[in-house]
This record gives structure tokens, sequence and C-alpha cells, in this order.
């Protein structure tokens, strides 16, 4: 009991560093060139931040079989609620992913993350046979990949397509048979490439030399000179100019090269390190866990996602939009994280529930 | 020992990170000075500020020639219609001058805030121009004080005690955003901008209107 308490204690830890890191970050960067308050945005992402470590605890208090049952019976609803949002949701940024309440944006393809994991991993756990099982959980994760193109959120179904690469290679399915997914997103990237011209722009920016730094490669240059003005240590909070007037979401998309300019390299690898922490005390938790297909796969997809973000950040792979889980700005990124924590958590204490 | 799936993956996500860190590494340090001249080519602009030519004043401090700042708001032939909605908005009289084949419209100090804010939505240009005025006095002392044009005093005593009044301009460098934001902290300060001094007669205001010819306070 005390051995999970602990646990508990410094995963709490962990999440209120980061979170509140976030929240300072989003603080310094400001985010002015839209028009938005510092102050206003930092104060709603504390309230986000608390209300979602909330949802966190009761979630981990919830019993795992619930959850186990709830898979196939939200997996449905949600897929329905996806397709939904591209008849009645509202446009953002060029994209049609938000569901509106009034003052209240709800992106379901960040709050049903935790039922495609769940979903996807419980097929799994339930086939005898894992390489029978990839071709189901693939038909299944279409639609739900599907919708969220659609929108179109090309950095979120990056995120999905991964998600599912990694909780199938996780289930021990073999090498050989994942290959498949690299070869369908590749086919994907040229039939994107073919038919957008701004997708076209953005590899074309990314792989030539010669690509315009004031056109295509504008957005890729940018974030290696915010890197590059951050230094070893940073500008502090006040000094983050490049970020508020030149990178594209400074609070959110480009959270990480905000980071850079702000608090420099030591303070970024720090933050990185903090979430490879938070990865290896959960694999080690997990390591005699009935469940620990699901919870490697909830941990694995953040750190997942905090690394293609980063990835993107430092011009290493082409751009896209992704947020850096638990520091950028978003109230249904930072829900649907602790929803994936939550579930997580309550499936650790499975082992304590057995005993 | 028999490696997991899941330890596999923690080892491939470690050579993520390292990548991303070397990445990160390589940007502040081999490419750092590559990458700063670039973002200095991109946002930095030069700029000169003038210090406000200081005052003539009489042997009890009151004015007798000082400069003011007076607002314009600039705008091109084409876009004349704008103006003119903008000038209904803010209550200014439409009586625009050519200049240089543009338009120019003095704005009052007091209408000058709700300018500024109209001239960015119509995309018009507010400049600023400093101007020197001198009070009523007899032509020939008029004279013997002089006149300036552009920050230069052309006779009198505005020229002689040019440098004095004129003080040294700053030479600055901001960085600009793609909006033309800027932010103070940015500030490179090349040569600091300092002050004219204040050029202090030996003579009352009313002695100088009565036709008493001005005379520097250090003068024999």
């Amino acid at each position: 009991m005390n051995k999970i308490n602990n646990f508990i204690l410094r995963f709490y830890i962990l999440i209120f560093i980061l979170g509140f890191s976030g929240v300072l970050l989003i603080y310094g960067s400001r985010g002015s060139q839209y028009g938005f308050n510092a102050a206003e945005l930092a104060l709603k992402q504390c309230i986000f931040l608390l209300s979602g470590i909330l949802l966190m605890e009761i979630m981990r208090r919830t019993d795992y079989r619930k959850y186990l049952t709830a898979g196939t019976k939200l997996f449905f609803p949600a897929l329905i609620i996806l397709y939904g949002v591209l008849l009645f949701g509202v446009k953002i940024n060029g994209m049609r992913g938000w569901y509106s309440l009034g003052n209240i944006y709800l992106q379901p393809s960040e709050l049903f993350r935790f039922i495609y994991i769940l979903f996807i991993s419980d097929i799994y756990l339930k086939a005898k046979n894992k390489e029978r099982a990839f071709p189901v959980a693939l038909i299944y994760s279409i639609p739900y990949i599907g919708a969220v193109l659609l929108q179109p959120d090309y950095g979120t179904a990056m995120l999905y397509v991964m998600t599912f690469a990694l909780i199938s290679f996780l289930a021990g399915v073999r090498l050989r048979l994942l290959a498949i997914l690299p070869a369908g997103a590749l086919c994907s990237l040229l039939i994107f490439i073919n038919c957008k011209e701004y997708g076209f722009n953005r590899i074309y920016g990314f792989f030539s030399e010669n690509a315009d730094v004031f056109g295509v490669a504008w957005h890729w240059k940018q974030f290696q000179l915010a890197i590059a003005r951050g230094g070893w240590f940073g500008n502090k909070l006040s000094g983050g100019f490049w970020s508020n007037n030149y990178l594209p979401f400074s609070y959110n998309d480009s959270a990480y090269a905000t980071m850079h300019e702000l608090i420099g390299f030591c303070g970024a690898a720090v933050i990185l390190v903090l979430f490879f922490i938070l990865f290896h005390m959960t694999i080690k938790k997990s390591a005699k866990n009935k469940y620990s297909l699901i919870i490697i796969s909830c941990i694995a997809t953040i750190l997942m996602q905090t690394l293609l973000h980063c990835s993107i950040n430092c011009a290493l792979i082409p751009t896209t939009g992704l947020n850096l889980p638990l520091i950028s700005y978003g109230g249904s990124s930072l829900t649907g994280i602790f929803m994936i924590f939550g579930m997580m958590l309550s499936f650790l204490n499975c082992d304590e529930t057995e005993e | 020992m028999k490696i997991t799936r899941s330890q596999i993956l923690f080892i491939c996500f470690i050579l993520w990170g390292i990548i991303i860190l070397a990445s990160s590494l390589r940007q502040i340090t081999w490419q750092r000075s590559e990458l700063l001249a670039f973002a200095n080519r991109i946002a930095a602009k030069n700029t000169i500020v003038y210090a406000v030519r200081a005052p003539i004043i009489d042997r009890n401090g009151v004015p007798v020639a000082y400069s003011e700042w007076q607002f314009y708001i600039l705008f091109n032939r084409q876009t004349s219609k704008r103006a003119e909605i903008f000038c209904r908005q803010t209550s200014i009289p439409f009586e625009p001058v050519a200049i240089n084949k543009k338009f120019c419209l003095e704005i009052p100090q007091n209408k000058l805030q709700h300018a500024i804010i109209n001239a960015k939505k119509n995309k018009l240009q507010i400049r600023k121009r400093e101007i020197r005025k001198t009070v009523v006095l007899p032509p020939q002392v008029k004279h013997k004080i002089g006149i300036t044009l552009f920050r230069h005093g052309l006779y009198g005593l505005e020229k002689k005690y040019n440098s004095h009044l004129q003080g040294q301009p700053g030479f600055y460098q901001i960085m600009l955003g793609p909006t033309g934001a800027s932010e103070i902290s940015n500030m490179k300060i090349f040569l600091p901008l300092r002050p004219g001094t204040p050029l202090k007669l030996k003579q009352s205001l009313f002695e100088l209107q009565c036709g008493s010819m001005p005379q520097p306070e250090d003068e024999k």
C-alpha cells in the first residue's frame, strides 16, 4: 500500500511541476500577436490544470474493471461525436474540430484519446492470437483516424496512427506486420502532397536546402531562430520576443521552441528529462501488472506526443500542429491527458485491489 | 536476460530524446551566430532619435524660442477617401495639405490617442515633426534670435549655439515583429541620446519685447 502511495505522490509532484511550468511558459509567451492577454491565458490554464487533476483523481479512484467494460460501450458513441463535429462543429484555425458551448470549446479528438487507447488495447488483451487481432484493431482504427483527418487535424491524426502502432508493438505484433503502417503513412503523405498545395510546400520547405525562408520554410526557420536566441539559459520569462512575435501559436504548437527562448537549453532539457522520469517510473511500476499493455500504452502515448512535438519544433520532421502535453495551452488537450493518466493510475491500482 | 518490448520502446524513446537535444544543442552552439545574424536581418531596425531642441529662455526662465511636436496624418491620394471617413470620425476638419505627392493633416494633441487607433485601423500613417516657435517679438529681436530648419539653426543665436541647443542624437537598434510591434527590453543603445541645454538670456521677456537686443548670459 505504501509503495503505491509513494508512487502516486511522486507522480502527482511531477505532474504539478510540468503543469505549472506550462502556466509560466504561457505567461511568458504572452500570445499578444493574437490579441490575447497573458495573465488571462495563464489563469485559464491554471483552472484547466486544477480541474484536470481533480478529474484524474476521480478517475484514479474508479474501479479499473469499469473501464474494461466501458471501452466497447464508449467507442461507438465517441465515433459518432467525432463525425458530428464535422457537421455541427466550429472552425478554428482552418480546422473544424471543436464543439462550441457558449464560451467553452471542446475538441473531441483530444478528449476521446483514452477511449481509443482502451478500446484498441482491449482488442489485443482479449485476443489469443495477436497477429489475428491486428487487422481487427486496424479496421476499427481507420474510421476513428479518418474522422480526425477530415477535420483536417493532421497532427492529431499522426498521433493516433503512432498510438496504434505503439499499442500493436507492445501487444507483441510481429514487426513484419507493423511495416504496413509506415507504408500506409507514406501513401497517405503522397496523396496529401498531391492534393494540397500547402502540403507540398511544407514537405518541400523541409527537405529542400534552397527553400525560401521567407516563404515555404518560414515556420521551420522561426523555430530554429527562437531556439538559437534562447542559448543555454534563456532570456527569462520577459524575454520571449521571438516567440511572441514570430512563432506560430507560441503558447501551443510552438511550446518547445518558446520554452527554449525563455528558459534556454538547460531548462528545456530538464522538462524533457521529467517526461522520461514519468515514463520510467510508470513502466517500472507496471512490470508485474496484468494490464501493463494499457498502462504502458497510456504513458508511452504521452511521451511519444512530447517527442513528436519537440521534433517538429527542432525542425527534425516537417511542421504540423501538435501540442506539448501538460505544457501547451488548451483545456481539451489537458483534460484528455488527465483522463488518460486517471485511467492509467486506476489500472495501476489493480495489483493492490487483487491483493 | 530477455529484453521486453517496453524496454525496447524505452531505449528507442531515449535515443529519440538524445537526437532532439543534440539538434537543439547544434542550434545554440555551432549554428547560433549564423541564426542570430539571420534573426537580426529579419527584425533588427537601426534608428536615429533626435533630442528635442532645448529652448532659449529669458533670465527668469520664461521660454522665448521653444520646440513643440506636431502630429500629422499622412495618406496617399489613392487612399484619400479613407482619410476623409477617418477625419469625419475624429471630428478633424478635412483640410489636407499636399506634401511630396502625399496629403498631410495636422492632428490636435487631444485627438492624438483616438487618431492613432483609427489610423492603424485605416492603414494610414501618423508622423510627428518638431517645429520651432518664438513668442511675439519685434522683428530685429526675432532676427537676432534666428530660426531653425530641420533641427539646425539657420542664423542668429539659433545658429551660433546650434550644438549647445541641439544636444546629441541617439543611435538605437530595436527588434520589430512582423506587425511592427517592438519591445523595449530588446533595444540596444549604440549612442545614447543627450538632450540640448537651454540657452539663458540676460534680458527678461518684457525687455526683449520692448526692443532690447538678446544676449546670452555667458556672453561678455
